[in-house]
């Protein structure tokens, strides 16, 4: 069997990088993103730095998306067991400035390149049928609603609803599961973060406080081990109890 | 879609690198009721054909499903 890895879309940055850090102290890593630089940054960060690859890509690119992982896999000589889906773009924006454009980068980025790459991994000319979980990281807004973020939902309550016919269509070799965490201070949100009055309320709706990536990569390490071997088809929802808060 | 394109997509759905007239649909560990229906839908949706699912598993070898949409 060749080396095995774990691949991670959006490691560049927020979520995506935080989960790198920490799942480095368990797998061997695969870092993707646009920026290669910004990869670097984070491989350096991680455990173990040698051990991990960067596949810098542009996941609006779906068009050649397939032919580049797999010439990415037969390049290395590797093989694909895990996959966390983290790479996103908010695409806030109202309902009157809403064009197709805005709408299909969206879901090119969020929701299609996600598919792409799992038939990539479960294929066995491509991967040898070695991958055997993956992790999408969605959002609590995938179930509710906001204004401004009509297609960033849209793509998230998609990503989910594929999450669960790619569980029962890839099972029992397979297990996929969704992450759905509440808005917390990254790289993606720093416009909405930098309106104080938006920022302040958003805040004082956490039960919990305000949450931080590395809550995320404690829920996807959770997903990813052993101990959730009987969970596939799942929405785990890590907000700090802020979508079941129906207090005024 | 012309004869090669419609291989090169069974080949996609049984996940192997290559196909030849004389395989044996039943010997594919991906011919399973999923692979049958993608096949129904390839079929009708390039080759305006409807066929059963009893069709494709009478068709038996890739000759024979290569058969249904001549």
């Amino acid at each position: 069997m060749n080396k095995e890895y774990l691949l991670i879309t959006g490691a560049s940055s927020g979520i995506g990088r935080q989960c790198a850090i920490q799942l480095s102290k368990q797998y061997n890593l695969i870092l993707c993103a646009r920026r290669y630089d910004k990869l670097e940054e984070t491989k350096s960060m991680c455990k173990n730095p040698q051990n991990h690859l960067i596949f810098s890509y542009d996941l609006s690119d779906t068009e050649n998306l397939e032919t580049s992982l797999i010439d990415f896999i037969k390049i290395n000589d590797i093989v694909i067991t895990k996959f966390l889906h983290s790479a996103g773009t908010i695409g806030l924006q109202s309902l009157k400035l809403v064009d197709s454009d805005f709408m299909l980068n969206c879901l090119k980025i969020n929701l299609v390149s996600a598919e792409l790459i799992v038939k990539v991994l479960s294929s066995k000319r491509y991967n040898q049928s070695a991958l055997d979980s993956v992790v999408f990281i969605s959002s609590n807004i995938s179930n509710m609603g906001a204004k401004g973020f009509s297609t960033y939902s849209a793509s998230k309550a998609g990503l989910d609803g594929m999450m669960r016919s790619l569980a029962i269509e890839l099972a029992p070799k397979v297990r996929i599961n969704s992450i759905l965490p509440g808005g917390m201070k990254t790289e993606m949100t720093k416009d909405i973060d930098a309106n104080e009055e938006v920022s302040k309320r958003l805040e004082s709706s956490f039960p919990l406080g305000q949450g931080k990536p590395q809550y995320i990569a404690d829920a996807a390490e959770f997903l990813f081990s052993d101990k959730a071997s009987w969970i596939t088809g799942q929405q785990l929802t890590v907000d700090g109890g802020r979508t079941i808060n129906i207090s005024s | 879609m012309d004869i090669k394109k419609f291989e090169e997509n069974l080949a996609d759905i049984l996940d192997v690198n290559e196909i030849h007239d004389d395989d044996v649909l039943e010997k594919f560990d991906e011919f399973d009721s999923l692979a049958i229906l993608s096949i129904i839908s390839i079929i009708g949706t390039n080759f305006s054909k409807t066929v059963s699912i009893q069709d494709i598993k009478n068709a038996k070898t890739i000759k024979g499903l290569k058969d249904l949409v001549k």
